[in-house]
């Protein structure tokens, strides 16, 4: 047998018996269902339809955007499920259509029933009712740089389906209870980077960042993957009860979308302004009954430790006792027991600091009071065992953290350490020996404050300013004497012309064609700072576009000059024509700034 | 603390420095050295006293009166010395190396002191002039380079742009050591040098005082009171104590 005739004869086999009528298989069947029969405007609803058991191709009608509601999305999916049974090799398929539906209106909306034709049969649902309420308040999605197309373009669906929600992982918390917000991005598309971040107002709480690297994921939603990028967490401890509200975030978001190009080669970014919609968080009270004590900040699960230093202190000699809470909660807020003075027992100043952990998402650490304080004189002083109350918010409860009483030792007062002249005091042990080479100096005034060094701070700056006045002057100079000289060359030529004019009009036709040649070609030189006398005319032409003379004015002295020689050898343009032509080029030219030198 | 009196003192230190001829400080300063080798350590002491009270200075001077004071047992003078020598030399490995020893010898004593911040010590690894010619050479520096710059185009103008900002980040770091080591003049350091210094937490012989000082503990001095100075403790306590119990340490003359 050849390879693959098997695999063939197995393939057929497979056919057949797919293709064979099952016995006893399923009618086809169709279902709609809504997730929800009431909503607000504003807010929307997902149908799913279910066409089961219909083989070959079918013809669904689905709703569809009318007056009353519009769609929002829509996905389809397949499952086909084979079993290998007693009747053979059976095959189930069910085709599934998600669409989430917006209402327009308010008041009752029917939802028109899916039908489909399957191999000559009709299936039909029948209309489902929505019940819509008043609007909740969309946030706005237009900002800077968002410009948001019309609904049809192309990119309509992306702008649509981009939005930034915060999310809270409770919705009623004790006074001081840690809830953790969640501020998530949801895009359709991928996410280049976020700008412009405004966080949200946290009025009426105490909030700890915990820290956390923004990450993605990606879920389903109404049967579409879409990117969620996790972008903060913050630890919120409400600091009053009641509803408090967690107002909107903002941010500005740099997208890159598919490419219009045939090739889909060049993807395009584009960016949108978000904004998360407001939260709302219900607050409870601490419950009564608080025993006394109590600080309402104490809120959380913690433990209470001491520790004194490890050697006794000698009497009068300062030391600290250290008081630390451990455990979850808002740290920032706890209000530890505090070491009291007492007979024999001085108390200075506490200190505090503290060490953020966050585990599990949950804020907390250790606070630590370090309390310095010294024993007047030798012996003990107790320091009572401490209740310390603080307000679990798990098990609703008022518990108690025990501190155990601390006996504070104190040994004799060290005598004062004063080591006689040349004993085996360990200082004089390690002393380096004595410099006999060493040189005496005299004690002089602070090196900032010498007349040198005040010279050396004043002088740069000084011959800095100086330095760039007087290139600005010499600049100025220039540039004025530039200016002079253009206006000497325009007052002579505007004279040789006057000139000319006088000659027009006495009728000395080549005496007037030379004077307006000499006007122009004696200004040229002028500005040029150079002879123009011999020069081509395109010579001349490239030395006036080397000073900078480009332009009209450059081409009308060139057609001036042009038909000056062709009135002085006969025939050309009229002189009055010759005139005019003349007098504007002298005045183009004038606005133009020139670089003087620039012959060839 | 009357403003008056360091100046009547300086000016007479002065006119004493003056009148002083160089020979017979040199000769002064070998009889020290002669006296601490011989074994009379309070008369070397006492000698190299003379010197810096009359306006002498120098990290050899200031080292040798440590040592001198040292083993005639004034640990807290001694340290207050080699303080002075460190404040005029930052770099005198020895002068550190036996205030160390010293500080290591009396720490027991200050179980609460925690060291200095991180810009105190830094400032004070600097030399007051190595950090004033720096300055002054970075100042130029980018002076010199702006002024290049004006007719400069191109890359050239580019290279001397970055020139000019590394200049200027060169003099603002020693500008800031500058600073630090005129806020020493300020908020200079001291040295207790008696033992069991009372500090009070008022500037009142009436009071009991909080805790008393070990010889040789450094403090820091805020502000001074008539006969009591406000000071400040390595562990950031702060009190007074009688100017008479301890000893200023500046690398130059003040109150200018």
């Amino acid at each position: 047998m050849r390879p693959g005739t098997g695999s063939a004869l197995g393939l057929a086999l497979l056919a057949g018996l797919v293709r064979a009528p099952p016995a006893g298989a399923a009618e086809p069947s169709l279902t709609a269902e809504l997730d929800r029969r009431e909503l607000a405007l504003g807010e929307s609803a997902t149908l799913t339809v279910r066409l089961a058991g219909a083989e070959g191709p079918a013809e669904v009608r689905l709703p569809s955007d009318g007056p009353d509601l519009r769609v929002l999305s829509r996905a389809e999916s397949t499952q086909t499920q084979v079993t290998l049974g007693g009747a053979g090799l059976q095959m189930h398929r069910v085709r599934t259509w998600t669409l989430v539906l917006e209402p327009l209106r308010r008041g009752q909306i029917r939802v028109p029933g899916p039908s489909a034709d399957v191999g000559g049969t009709r299936l039909g649902t029948p209309d489902l009712l929505l019940e819509v309420s008043g609007a909740v308040p969309r946030p706005p999605r237009g900002g800077p740089g968002d410009d948001e197309p019309p609904p049809r373009s192309l990119d309509w669906n992306w702008r649509r389906d981009l939005t930034l929600r915060l999310v809270l992982d409770r919705r009623e918390v004790f006074v001081g209870e840690q809830v953790t917000a969640t501020l998530e991005l949801v895009s359709p598309v991928e996410v280049l980077d976020w700008e412009s971040y405004r966080p949200p107002a946290f009025d009426g709480f105490w909030s700890e960042d915990l820290g956390v690297k923004p990450s993605r994921r990606v879920d389903q939603v109404d049967g579409v993957p879409v990117r969620v990028y996790v972008l903060k967490k913050v630890a919120l401890f409400p600091t009053r009860p009641g509803s408090l509200t967690v107002e909107p975030a903002a941010l500005e978001v740099r997208v890159q979308i598919a490419s219009r190009d045939p090739f889909g080669l060049l993807p395009e970014v584009r960016r949108a302004r978000r904004q998360s919609r407001p939260v709302k968080l219900g607050v409870k009270p601490l419950p009564p009954g608080a025993p006394p004590g109590f600080e309402p900040g104490n809120v959380g699960d913690w433990s209470l430790s001491a520790e004194l230093p490890a050697t006794r202190p000698a009497a009068g000699q300062p030391f600290g006792v250290k008081v630390v809470a451990r455990g979850v909660g808002n740290l920032r807020r706890l209000s530890l027991p505090r070491v009291e003075a007492r007979p024999g027992l001085r108390v200075f100043d506490p200190s505090l600091s503290d060490e953020v952990a966050v585990k599990g998402g949950r804020f907390g650490g250790a606070r630590t009071v370090e309390t310095l304080v010294a024993l007047e004189r030798e012996g003990t002083v107790l320091l009572p065992a401490v209740a310390w109350p603080y307000f679990d918010p798990r098990s609703g409860r008022y518990r108690r953290a025990e501190l155990p009483e601390l006996r504070l030792e104190a040994g004799p007062a060290a005598p004062a350490p004063r080591p006689a002249a040349g004993d085996a005091a360990a200082p004089a042990a390690e002393l380096r020996p004595l410099r006999t080479d060493g040189r005496l100096e005299r004690r002089r005034a602070p090196p900032w404050r010498r007349a040198a060094f005040l010279a050396a701070l004043a002088l740069p700056p000084l011959a800095f300013a100086g330095l760039a006045l007087g290139l600005r002057l010499r600049d100025g100079l220039a540039s004025g004497e530039v200016a002079r000289r253009s206006r000497r060359a325009a007052r002579v030529a505007r004279r040789r012309l006057a000139a000319a004019r006088r000659r027009m009009a006495a009728g000395d036709d080549s005496g007037f064609h030379a004077e307006v040649a000499r006007a122009l070609t004696g200004y040229a030189a002028d500005r040029l700072g150079a002879p123009v006398a011999g020069l081509t005319r395109e010579e001349l032409a490239r030395a006036l576009a080397r000073a900078g003379a480009r332009g009209p004015g450059a081409a009308l002295l060139s057609r001036a000059l042009e038909a000056c020689d062709a009135g002085r050898f006969g025939g050309g343009s009229s002189m009055e024509d010759t005139a005019r032509r003349a007098q504007e080029a002298v005045a183009r030219l004038e606005e133009v700034e020139w670089t003087p030198g620039g012959r060839a | 603390m009357d403003a008056g009196r360091p100046r009547v003192t300086a000016l007479l230190a002065a006119l004493a420095l003056a009148a002083s001829d160089p020979a017979d400080s040199a000769a002064a300063f070998r009889q020290g050295h002669e006296r601490y080798l011989a074994g009379d350590f309070a008369g070397a002491a006492e000698r190299y006293q003379a010197l810096a009270d009359s306006g002498h200075g120098g990290a050899a001077l200031h080292y040798d009166l440590g040592n001198a004071w040292l083993r005639a047992g004034r640990p807290g003078k001694a340290a207050a010395s080699w303080e002075r020598a460190l404040a005029e030399d930052p770099a005198d490995a020895e002068a550190r190396a036996n205030l160390e020893a010293v500080r290591r010898a009396y720490s027991q004593r200050l179980p609460w002191a925690r060291g200095e911040p991180l810009l105190d010590r830094a400032v004070a690894r600097v030399a007051g002039e190595a950090a004033t010619i720096a300055l002054a050479a970075a100042w130029a520096a980018l002076f010199a380079a702006l002024a290049v710059r004006l007719r400069a185009r191109g890359s050239r103008r580019a290279a001397l742009s970055v020139a000019a900002a590394v200049a200027a980040a060169a003099a603002l770091v020693s500008g800031l050591a500058v600073a630090g080591k005129a806020r020493e003049l300020r908020e200079p350091r001291a040295v207790v040098v008696s033992a069991g210094a009372p500090l009070l937490e008022a500037p009142s012989g009436a009071l009991r005082p909080a805790m008393e000082l070990p010889e040789g503990a450094p403090v820091r001095v805020l502000s001074a009171e008539g006969e009591w100075l406000r000071v400040r403790l390595p562990g950031g306590l702060e009190g007074y104590v009688r100017a008479e119990e301890v000893e200023v340490v500046r690398a130059y003359e003040a109150g200018r």
